[in-house]
């Protein structure tokens, strides 16, 4: 049973900045730099664009961060938001890009995220996100990115036998991968006895488990299928959109080792009418390795428990059964808070737009996931090269 | 009450959680249940999540609980945590039922602290702020 809204929409522009350290380049210049280039790429002009979505800022209080862009870049929109779902943003975005279209209240919306913690120093300190529990954290310095997801990779561990050997194989593929990618940090192949040596930060993590601290940004431009056609790009479309967002904090969750995904996934293959086998990769939100294993039980790739064995012997690298972050991810490339992984599947999507060695041969179909907080926030996105 | 060794980290008391750190400085585990559905939780918040009824009796945990899950900082994320690493923060289940994240103190060896351990809570101050924290039972 295919949804309405499937195969109606699709993403026709992609922009993606250098990432690293972008000394000197403020949050609101990167963003404009993403923008320019997904516009570009479009094959329109800016004043083309009357529907902005953007992130909540990790690191300042805006009203609306979607208001002040869109007046930094002369737009207008008759639609715009920040969405503020963390990492999952970014697929969210061309979700509510599409019903926004649906609805008639704009034509082309363009999704844009920028960061810049890695150089951050150069920006005044206006803000901290919070997730909401922190009152009931921080008294016990529960504090730091790997914290939640280190508990719940312990959890799985001793549930099911997870290795950090297994989670190795996660950390190598993403590496091999951005090895291949011109536009990424962590580029020397990876084994597991270097994994394995690195050093520890929340146990059970070692640092070749954790996500990077990147600047950069990305966007995507999001329009009707019809449109579509006469632009420059082969079009991507949007057949299948999920969300889950089951909890805000590990005292609330319940198991500790299933995600939003789970559910997330199920609506967006229902709403494409496919399944995990249609899937010919897979761009996971891999903040820590272990999100990357969640995610691929919760997706319905394997049982659930089974992913330490099942991310072994290639299966997750391009070339084996589902390739996994062919552009090296949070863990390698680059965190951009999973903006470029809605931008990589496109990519994947078009064929022809990355390095060959990293196209994943006759892709048609890929699926995306964004993960927020410590399993807070998930979302689901379906692409394609074709309609259905 | 103790002297705590490891730093007691930020407090932020807002409205709905100013009777629970009422109740540490007195020693208190206080917990909430709901009076409409019986549901016991923890942290505490002014309506019940599973019935939004904002009618609830306090509950002393009695202060014992299991290890649900746990991490060792071997990292320090705030510069006067540097002196203090290795550090434990566990998710507690407690014997009530809900889970708390506290610290995991004086243990003898890492190899002592595993998913199931018995955990025993404690209070600790550092003069200013009151935190509960648990030893190995």
């Amino acid at each position: 049973m295919v949804s309405g809204i499937s195969g109606k929409y699709a993403i026709v522009g992609i922009g993606e900045t250098e990432v690293g350290k972008l000394h000197g380049r403020s949050v609101d210049t990167i963003h404009m730099d993403a923008m320019k280039a997904a516009v570009e790429d479009a094959g329109l002009q800016p004043a083309q664009v009357d529907g902005l979505l953007t992130n909540q800022p990790i690191n300042d209080f805006y009203r609306s961060y979607a208001s002040h862009l869109a007046a930094l870049g002369g737009l207008q929109p008759t639609y715009a938001t920040d969405l503020g779902l963390g990492g999952a943003t970014p697929a969210a975005m061309a979700q509510h890009a599409a019903m926004a279209i649906d609805a008639g209240m704009a034509e082309t919306v363009l999704c844009v995220h920028g960061r810049k913690p890695a150089t951050g120093k150069e920006e005044p300190f206006r803000a901290s996100i919070r997730n909401g529990a922190e009152d009931f954290e921080h008294p016990f310095n529960v504090i730091g990115a790997p914290a939640q997801h280190a508990a719940v990779a312990r959890r799985h561990m001793h549930e099911f036998g997870t290795t950090s050997e297994q989670l190795a194989a996660i950390a190598i593929a993403a590496r091999k991968h951005a090895s291949l990618n011109a536009n990424a940090t962590m580029r020397d192949l990876m084994t597991v006895e270097e994994h394995q040596a690195s050093r520890w930060i929340v146990k059970p993590f070692r640092l070749l488990d954790c996500c990077l601290v990147s600047d950069g940004g990305g966007a995507f431009v999001v329009t009707s299928a019809e449109r579509a056609k006469d632009m420059p790009q082969r079009p991507v479309y949007i057949l299948g959109m999920g969300q889950h967002h089951p909890r805000n904090s590990l005292m609330e969750m319940d198991p500790l080792t299933t995600g939003g995904g789970a559910i997330s996934s199920q609506n967006a293959y229902r709403m494409a009418g496919l399944g995990p086998e249609d899937m010919q990769f897979a761009q996971f939100y891999d903040c820590f390795t272990m999100t990357t294993l969640i995610t691929i039980e919760d997706y319905g790739f394997c049982p659930k428990g089974d992913g330490g064995p099942w991310v072994q012997g290639g299966r997750i690298e391009v070339g084996g059964e589902l390739p996994v972050n062919t552009h090296g991810g949070l863990l390698s490339q680059a965190h951009v808070e999973g903006m470029l992984h809605v931008t990589e599947a496109v990519k994947q999507l078009r064929g022809g737009a990355v390095e060959p060695e990293r196209q994943v041969e006759g892709a048609e179909v890929g699926i995306v996931s964004g993960h927020g907080g410590a399993f807070n926030t998930h979302a689901t996105l379906i692409l394609a090269s074709r309609t259905s | 009450m103790e002297q705590a060794n490891l730093p007691i980290g930020k407090q932020t008391i807002d409205l709905s959680a100013a009777a629970f750190w009422e109740g540490v400085r007195e020693e208190r585990l206080l917990l909430q249940r709901c009076d409409d559905c019986g549901v016991t939780r923890y942290p505490p918040k002014p309506h019940c999540p599973t019935c939004w009824s904002e009618s609830c009796q306090e509950v002393d945990a009695r202060g014992e609980g299991t290890v649900y899950t746990f991490i060792v900082y071997e990292r320090a994320f705030n510069p006067k945590l540097k002196e203090h690493t290795p550090y434990i923060a566990a998710l507690v289940e407690l014997d009530e039922g809900p889970r708390m994240w506290t610290n995991l103190v004086d243990y003898a060896s890492e190899e002592d602290v595993t998913i199931g351990s018995r955990v025993r809570f404690h209070f600790e101050t550092d003069g200013e702020v009151t935190v509960p924290r648990c030893r190995l039972a």
